[in-house]
């Protein structure tokens, strides 16, 4: 607010808002917001269908790997399609669940091995965020295709 | 007669403190009265607005509701998650597209949407209409989400996108 001597003399009222205080506020209000806002940054994990529908004479026969977790948390490493045979590989499961640390050994030393295609066929009690891992897993040893199997 | 610190200072309002006005000549013509208003504050907090919504906007291409209590679970190899047809398991009720709905009418309503689709005009609406992003708790079990991936092949969805937190290296 301010006040002026007219031509007068007698002071005029003009009433004017100072906005650099209200800029200054709202900025700084800004800035809190950027600090304390929490960030979810949600990725997703892309996965093919397994059960499709071409027909199976039509399917390219790939090496693939089939990752089956029990109900025990125990996971079998099946093959197929191998240019060298591979046995099937067992881990056993831990408190009921997957054995991450011992399956991560498991599928680095598929390295090399020319598989291009993993499937993950978990049971019905397998938690969500296993199958995600195992999923995981697989991704990083640069396979072409991941697929999950629905029960 | 000294004058105080009232009658010194300047009493006049900022507005009309940055006004110039001009003297007329010779006391003659109207005098100009030239309005000039500061905009540094002004585009200091409209530039800290843009950067606020250029940060928010380039996260990703699909917003989620993330419940507070679902924790989703965390992949080193995640990618950017794209549009899609979003469903949510939260306990043991289904979310499409933020609806309520059964598992009988998963398949029907996946099915409309997808020949709904046909009518979308661009090529980028038809596509984030092909795939299914499968939104749950890390801690359910495979039977909750079993049954979206079988609806989902069902009514013809040949993408899936499983929403994942991608792997910080903080201990929870």
């Amino acid at each position: 607010m301010g006040l002026a001597s007219g031509p007068s003399g007698k002071k005029d009222l003009n009433f004017e808002l100072n906005l650099i205080p209200v800029f200054d506020i709202l900025s700084v209000c800004i800035c809190f917001l950027l600090m304390t806002v929490v960030w979810v940054h949600v990725g997703s994990m892309n996965v093919s269908q397994a059960i499709g529908g071409q027909s199976a004479a039509e399917t390219k026969k790939s090496p693939t790997v089939w990752a089956t977790i029990k109900e025990s948390g125990a996971t079998e490493f099946t093959f197929r399609n191998m240019e060298k045979p591979l046995k099937p590989m067992r881990i056993n499961g831990k408190n009921g669940r997957i054995d991450i640390a011992m399956a991560e050994r498991v599928v680095k030393s598929l390295e090399n091995r020319g598989l291009e295609i993993a499937l993950v066929m978990p049971s019905k009690n397998t938690k969500y965020n296993d199958v995600i891992q195992l999923m995981d897993l697989m991704k990083s040893q640069n396979l072409k295709d991941v697929g999950l199997a629905p029960l | 007669m000294e004058k105080s610190i009232l009658q010194k200072q300047n009493m006049s309002g900022v507005l009309s403190g940055s006004s110039i006005l001009h003297a007329t000549h010779n006391g003659k013509g109207k005098p100009r009265l030239e309005f000039a208003l500061n905009l540094t504050a002004l585009i200091d907090a409209f530039s800290i607005l843009v950067i606020f919504l250029l940060a928010n906007m380039s996260s990703s291409n699909q917003a989620l509701n993330v419940n507070a209590k679902t924790k989703l679970p965390e992949a080193h190899s995640s990618q950017n998650l794209n549009p899609g047809v979003v469903i949510r398991v939260d306990g043991n009720k289904y979310y499409l597209e933020e609806e309520e709905i059964q598992l009988g009418q998963l398949v029907a309503r996946l099915v409309k949407i997808r020949q709904d689709s046909n009518d979308l005009k661009t090529d980028f609406e038809k596509e984030s209409r092909q795939a299914l992003i499968i939104q749950a708790d890390r801690e359910l079990p495979y039977s909750v989400v079993s049954p979206l991936l079988k609806a989902g092949g069902h009514a013809g969805f040949n993408h899936y996108r499983l929403a994942v937190l991608p792997h910080s290296n903080s201990k929870e």
